[in-house]
Formats: structure tokens, C-alpha cells, sequence
């Protein structure tokens, strides 16, 4: 049979396309054809994700990707320079590559981010100096943070302090050891009976639904993170063929190494240098402020790349600021949920009634699925006689009314969609924004309790100072007779009069004393604190006078001390200011011209930016540095040596010498006093 | 070269235009995703409709599947090789051979509509492509 085909002539090369534009697709379609059309609307709900993908490519989901992943990207490079550099002091650096490998390894298999691992690694090694101990602690650690439900930083430093002998931050984990042992300070035992308790809870936990949801987040997050660091790499080549850039962030570069030149050569110290830009750095912040809330996508992008405004906002707020704020926060993504629930309940409710449509319309159940056309198979069937014409237009009617109907209900839902995931952006940005600032105020909430926690342990170890056991031993045993009852009542003479110190403290703190002058009575010992107190608590005008000139006498050292900073350095101060306010201004001036650079290469610049901003800040610092003068050193170190004689330093200084005497004394090195 | 189109999508034109601002390499990472979908999805599909369902010259018309390289997933149908003994090429057959047209032919060929069966592959090939697009957006977007 094949030898008869010699006389076709011609013939194509086929190309089928799996799909076209509806404009192209239609144009070859004919009337009887335009079913299709509906399903050819279906396919753009199918194509959801990559339609949303491409209409945000010049939008809103590409600055996000940016922001988001150049943050991730820089918190990854800091976090593992801030451990490889530990690991080098340490002398461990043969060992990062293996260090690396195992916090991938837990990474992947826990959904727990490098980021938050590295930190934690990076204790532990400390406290240990040993990399299998460091490896062991931590999956400890991810152990006992799973099944306490504490965070995996709450538990690495109660478990870094613990190695190096402070129990008590393990102590109020609430970790289910009891109390004899964590006293005995056997760390061997606590982690036996830690790892007992948790023991692959780690590994349960990211068994669950939850825990795969977070495996997969962090490997999303990882993507990002790989985005933001290839795009940090593209910024570093960004000035390459780009003639204008180049010569654009040049004229930045002239004006800023300028002004930190004439800035350095004024002179001026480096605290003061700190103030001046700390004072310019506002100024700025306020500048990138205006930039998030306003202008171009690439400004917002170049804004956003600088965390520096929104962490001056963030610091600039109170407590009860953030709760209401939090609360807010909380409000409106609760009404977002509702919003959601509703729209979600829609498209649930739209598909049902999509799908029920479909199954009562056309010829459904014989075409359904199949890829055949139905208007083409209803002119085969009506060519080879199955159906007559009338039969055939009543089909192709009722088939075009349900196509069009459900191409309807298709458009709609598509619209209820994307609705649903932009509430969803929504939520998750307040969701985010909420996180953030609780995380902050949590943080500064355990600084305020680790504080009060050291205060109260130094006060604690100044009136167990004078409790001796060993001293009351020996005084018994010197002075002869019943060395037991000498014992006891040498040392229960000892117990008295430390509580007879504590009393008469608390008694000065009750009329009104300053807190640091209690501090330094406390770190003198009983004998003075006691007898100078009940002094000062018999005589309200000794207590007053003292008090008075206590607090007096520090804030004259300071003003003297202040007196002594010569001339010439407070007018090169204000030269500086003068100058560094001009880095501000210059680069108030530049945001058209950031702009500019931004819509010529179309790529974020800010990391450069901040880079070279940081390179001349630190230049000019360091040419102060070398332009500073002998003699003003000299005046300098004086000054400070006045301020520092009776400032709160000595103080401490004085108390951690009583807490180390007394540590001396009862021979409990490294052994805390209060468990 | 005679085109055909499995389906319409509303925008395509324009998603293709913005992908085109990705850069070379993204599209290249397109091209290979659509092959290995079209290898994946269409050429199967067309090779089993050619063999079973475009008659005597099935076979021949099926070894000439092949799918091409472009941002959406394609396959060409058809040789002008001339390897049918009587001389005539797969190109020549492929639309006698669904038609039944038999211009100036006397080989006996019958209408078929074999080419207008060959669609089920579209919705997963489609959703394949959606993802390769999504993947690239995702990877090589900057801006």
C-alpha cells in the first residue's frame, strides 16, 4: 500500500504547540469551535501561579523576593563568618567543613534555619571547646527545645551557661530535672537525665504535619536565601558595562570620602565621632523613612535594602506602644482571617456548583476529560448521519450556553483567588510585623530579668560574705571547749549579723537611698554596711547629707572631667558635626540621582551603597585615629580617669571582689550561690 | 510549516514578553524545561494516536514525532524524508491519513480525525509548564 502514495505531492511538518495566545488561538477557530474558548479560560485559572508569577516579575513579588532574600542572604553570611571566626579563635577552623555538613544535615532534616543553628553551635563550641561535645549539646539542645517548647537560643545559652557552671538559667527552663540535680552541678548527669527526658523529641516533632510544613518552609526560605545571594553577588558586578552608574556612584564616593577626610584631619575623638554620626545616622533614617513610604518601587526596594530606618523605628518605641500596637496587629488579622474564611468558603461553594454544572451540561460524561472537542465530534456525528441538523444546532446551543456560563464561573473564581492571596500576603506581613516587634520586647524583657537576676545574686553573695563556716570552725576549735557547740554558734553569730546587715540595707533602701550608694555598702562587708547604716538610719540628717553628696560628687567628677577636654577638641567636635551633617545632606541631595541609577540598570544598589557608606565611615574613622594627638589622648585618659575613680565601674569592680573573696573563702569556685 | 494550538491562554503573549526580560539563560532554562515536557507529555501521546489511529501509515508517521525546543513545549510531526517505499515521505501521509483527503493520491486513504484525538495530555502538561514558568520566574527574577 505504501508505494501508492508517490502521486500526494507537498506535505508540512506539523508543529503543534501544547498552547497560544487566546487573540492567535481564536483567530483560527471557527464560530461552531468557540467551546474551546471555555476551556481555554479554564486553563488560565490553571496557570494561576505562573500568570500571577509573571505579572508580579516587574512588581511587587520581585522587590519582596529581593528584600527578602538579600536579608536572608546577609543574616546566612553573617551568621556563618560569625562562627568560622570562632571556630579560628578556638582553633577549630580544620573542623568548619564538618561543622557545616552537620548543620545542613540538621537543617534539612528538622526544618530548623542555619541561621538559628550556627548561633547556637557557635555557644556551645565556646563553652565546650570541643566539636563532638558542640554537636552532641546541640542535638540536645533541638531535643530538649522540642519538647519543652522553649526556643532553641533560650536553651543553647542555658545550656553554655550551664557548662561553664551557671545552673540557673537551665534551673527556669522547667525541664522536668530535679532540683538535687541540677545543684550538684554534675553536668555529666544533668545532660544524662536531659537526654533521657528528650530524647528524639527533635525528631517526633518534625514528623509531624507541622513539623514537615516547617522542613518545607525552611527549604523555601532557603530558596530565597539563594535568590538574595545570588542577587548580592549580581550587585557586586552591578557597576560592571553600566557607564552611568559607574561614574554616578563615583561622584557619591568624591563626596563622601571628602567629607570623611576633612573630618579626620579636624580631629576629634572617636566617642564623639560615634555621637556626631550616630546624629547624622538619624537624619538618614529619617531620609530612607521618606523613601519606604514613598516614590518609585526601586526607591521603596533601595529603602527597604537599609534596615536602619525601621530598627530606629522599632527602637524608638515603647512597651505599651508595641502591646497596642501588637493588638492592632492582632485585630485586624483577625478580621483579615474572617475576610479569608468567606472568600475561601466562596470558592469552595463556586467549584461545587462549577463541577455540579459541568456534570448536568453537554454531553459530559462521554467527553469530559477526554480532549475531544464536543463541537467536532458533533459535526462527525452529524457528516456520518448520527445526528440531523436540528439535533446538531440544539447541541451546539445548549453546549455554548454552558460553556459561557462556566467560562463565567471560571473568571470569577480566578478573581476570588487571587482576592484570597492577596489577604494572605496581607496577613502574613502583619502576622510578621507582630512577631518582630514582640520578639524584640521579649528580648529586652529577659535582658531586664537576666539583670535583676545578677543584681540580686551579687547582693546575696555581699551579706553571705561574712558567713564562714570553716571560720567559725576554727575560732571553736582555737578557743577549746565543746568544739561542736563553738561551731554552731560561731557560725549562727555569723548568720546574724548577716542578717542584721540585710535589714539595715533594707531599711536605707526604704528611706529613699540611691541604689548605688547601697551597692557600695554592701560590697564593705557587714561591719561597715551595718554599723555605717544604722548610723545613717539613727541620724536623718547623716542619711540625707550622705546620700546627697553621694550622688553629688558623681555628677561633678563628670562635669570636671567634661571641663578638662580641651578647647581645640570641642571645636574640631563641631567641625565634625559640620561635616558629617553634610554627609547627610549629600546624600539627602542624591535620591533623584538614586533613582536615576536604580531605573538604569534596574537592579537594587543598595547593598553597594551601604557598603561604600561603611567603607568611609570607617576610613574616617581610622584617620582620626592616626591624626589624634599625644597630648590629647593624654587629656582625654585624664579626664576619664576623674570620672571613673568613684563611678559605678569601681563599684562593680569592688562587689565582684567581694563575691570572688567570698567564693575564696567558702571554696566553691565557679559554684553559684543561689540555685 | 502548519501550526496548531492546543489551547488558548488569555495573556500568554505578554507572560511570554516579560519572561523574555529574565534574561538569556532563564529562557534557555525554559526552552529545556518545555522539551522535557513535550518528550514527557505530547510526544508519547501523538506517537500512540499516529500508531493506532492514522491507519496503514501509522507507524511511519509515529517514528517522525519529535518534540522541539522552544519557551513552550512543542512537538513536530513529520519528515520530509522520503522513507515510505513508494517513495513518499511522512509529511506527505500525515494529512491524507486524517482527512481521507486524497487529492491526486489513489492510495486508499479514510478519514480518521486521528490529529483531533490526541488532547488528554494537555491539562497535566499544562499545569508541568506552569510550574517550569513559576520555577524560572522564582530563580532568575531580579527585578
Amino acid at each position: 500500500m505504501e508505494c501508492a502514495v508517490m502521486a500526494i505531492s507537498g506535505g508540512k511538518t506539523l508543529t503543534v504547540y501544547l498552547a497560544a495566545d487566546l487573540k492567535k488561538f481564536n483567530s483560527g477557530m471557527t464560530q461552531a469551535q468557540g467551546g474551546l474558548k471555555g476551556f481555554a479560560n479554564s486553563m488560565t485559572s490553571m496557570l494561576g501561579p505562573a500568570a500571577i508569577g509573571a505579572g508580579l516579575a516587574l512588581g511587587a513579588l520581585a522587590t519582596k523576593m529581593a528584600v527578602d532574600g538579600v536579608k536572608a542572604a546577609m543574616a546566612n553570611e553573617e551568621s556563618l563568618v560569625k562562627l568560622t571566626n570562632t571556630l579560628e579563635n578556638l582553633g577549630l577552623a580544620h573542623n568548619t567543613q564538618q561543622i557545616e555538613d552537620y548543620i545542613y544535615q540538621l537543617e534539612r532534616s528538622l526544618g530548623v534555619a542555619d541561621t538559628e543553628l550556627r548561633p547556637a553551635y557557635q555557644k556551645l563550641v565556646v563553652a565546650t571547646g570541643n566539636v563532638g561535645k558542640a554537636n552532641d549539646a546541640l542535638a540536645l539542645a533541638l531535643d530538649v527545645s522540642a519538647a519543652s517548647g522553649k526556643s532553641l537560643e533560650q536553651v543553647t545559652e542555658a545550656l553554655s551557661k550551664a557548662f561553664s557552671g551557671q545552673i540557673a538559667g537551665l534551673s527556669r527552663l522547667n525541664l522536668g530535672i530535679d532540683a538535687a540535680t541540677i545543684r550538684s552541678g554534675d553536668m555529666d548527669l544533668i545532660l544524662q537525665r536531659l537526654a533521657e527526658t528528650t530524647s528524639g523529641a527533635a525528631a517526633a516533632s518534625a514528623d509531624t504535619l507541622t513539623g514537615r510544613m516547617k522542613v518545607l518552609q525552611t527549604a523555601v526560605d532557603n530558596l530565597g536565601e539563594a535568590f538574595g545571594q545570588g542577587l548580592v553577588n549580581s550587585m557586586k558586578k552591578g557597576t560592571e558595562g553600566t557607564d552611568e552608574l559607574v561614574k554616578n556612584m563615583a561622584e557619591l564616593e568624591d563626596g563622601l570620602t571628602t567629607a570623611g577626610e576633612r573630618a579626620g584631619t579636624a580631629g576629634f575623638s572617636i566617642a564623639d565621632f560615634g555621637v556626631k554620626a550616630f546624629n547624622a545616622y538619624l537624619k538618614f533614617a529619617d531620609f530612607m523613612k521618606t523613601m519606604q513610604d514613598s516614590g518609585t518601587p526601586i526607591q521603596r526596594l533601595t529603602a527597604n535594602l537599609f534596615p536602619g530606618g525601621l530598627a530606629a523605628k522599632i527602637l524608638g518605641q515603647n512597651l505599651s506602644d508595641a502591646a497596642s500596637s501588637a493588638y492592632d496587629l492582632s485585630a485586624a488579622a483577625g478580621a483579615t482571617a474572617a475576610r479569608m474564611q468567606g472568600l475561601a468558603d466562596s470558592i469552595m461553594a463556586t467549584t461545587a456548583a462549577t463541577a455540579a454544572f459541568n456534570d448536568e451540561t453537554g454531553e459530559g460524561p462521554v467527553y469530559k476529560n477526554s480532549g475531544v472537542n464536543p463541537y467536532a465530534e458533533y459535526l462527525r456525528l452529524q457528516r456520518i448521519g448520527v445526528l440531523t441538523l436540528p439535533q446538531l444546532t440544539e447541541k451546539v446551543e445548549v453546549q455554548a450556553q454552558a460553556t459561557g456560563s462556566a467560562a463565567k464561573a471560571v473568571e470569577g473564581l480566578t478573581k476570588k483567588e487571587q482576592k484570597l492571596i492577596d489577604k494572605y500576603d496581607e496577613l502574613s506581613e502583619s502576622i510578621q510585623g507582630n512577631r518582630n516587634s514582640l520578639s524584640f520586647y521579649v528580648q529586652e524583657l529577659e535582658n531586664a530579668t537576666a539583670a535583676i537576676d545578677d543584681f540580686t545574686l551579687g547582693m546575696q553573695e555581699n551579706l553571705l560574705a561574712g558567713v564562714d563556716l570553716g571560720k567559725a570552725y576554727t575560732t571553736a576549735k582555737d578557743e577549746g571547749g565543746n568544739i561542736a557547740e563553738g561551731t554552731v554558734a560561731g557560725f549562727q553569730a555569723m548568720i546574724d549579723k548577716a542578717d542584721w546587715m540585710g535589714n539595715v540595707l533594707m531599711a536605707l533602701k526604704g528611706q529613699g537611698v540611691d541604689p548605688s550608694l547601697i551597692s557600695y555598702l554592701a560590697s564593705q562587708g557587714a561591719e561597715v554596711a551595718g554599723g555605717l547604716g544604722e548610723a545613717m538610719l539613727g541620724d536623718k540628717g547623716l542619711l540625707s547629707t550622705l546620700n546627697e553628696k553621694w550622688v553629688g560628687v558623681q555628677e561633678t567628677t563628670k562635669t570636671l572631667a567634661e571641663g578638662l577636654v580641651p578647647e581645640f577638641l570641642i571645636a574640631g567636635q563641631d567641625s565634625a558635626l559640620e561635616y558629617i551633617d553634610s554627609i547627610s545632606e549629600t546624600m539627602a541631595n542624591q535620591v533623584t540621582k538614586l533613582a536615576k541609577i536604580g531605573k538604569k540598570i534596574a537592579k537594587p544598589i543598595g547593598q553597594s551603597f551601604k557598603a561604600e557608606l561603611l567603607a568611609d565611615v570607617a576610613e574616617a574613622v581610622r584617620a582620626v585615629e592616626a591624626t589624634g594627638t599625644a597630648a590629647r589622648a593624654e587629656a582625654v585618659a585624664r579626664a576619664e580617669a576623674q570620672q571613673s575613680a568613684i563611678t559605678n565601674q569601681a563599684v562593680a569592680q569592688a562587689l565582684r571582689n567581694v563575691i570572688l573573696d567570698g567564693d575564696r573563702r567558702l571554696g566553691n569556685v565557679n559554684k553559684p550561690l543561689v540555685a | 510549516m502548519a501550526k496548531m494550538f492546543d489551547s488558548g491562554i488569555s495573556g500568554l503573549n505578554e507572560l511570554l514578553r516579560d519572561l523574555k526580560q529574565l534574561g538569556p539563560d532563564a529562557n534557555k532554562e525554559l526552552r529545556s524545561a518545555s522539551k522535557t515536557i513535550a518528550e514527557s507529555y505530547m510526544v508519547p501521546a501523538w506517537k500512540n494516536a499516529a500508531l493506532f489511529g492514522a491507519g496503514p501509515w501509522g507507524e511511519a508517521i509515529a517514528d517522525s514525532v519529535r518534540a522541539g525546543s522552544d519557551r513552550l513545549p512543542k512537538v513536530m510531526i513529520g519528515k520530509s524524508r522520503k522513507e515510505l517505499r513508494g517513495g513518499a515521505s511522512s509529511t506527505m501521509v500525515r494529512y491524507p491519513s486524517d482527512s481521507g483527503q486524497t487529492r491526486n493520491s489513489f492510495a486508499p486513504f479514510e478519514k480518521t480525525d486521528w490529529i483531533n484525538r490526541v488532547r488528554s495530555y494537555q491539562k497535566p502538561a499544562l499545569e508541568e509548564w506552569g510550574r517550569a514558568v513559576d520555577r524560572v520566574i522564582m530563580k532568575w527574577n531580579v527585578l
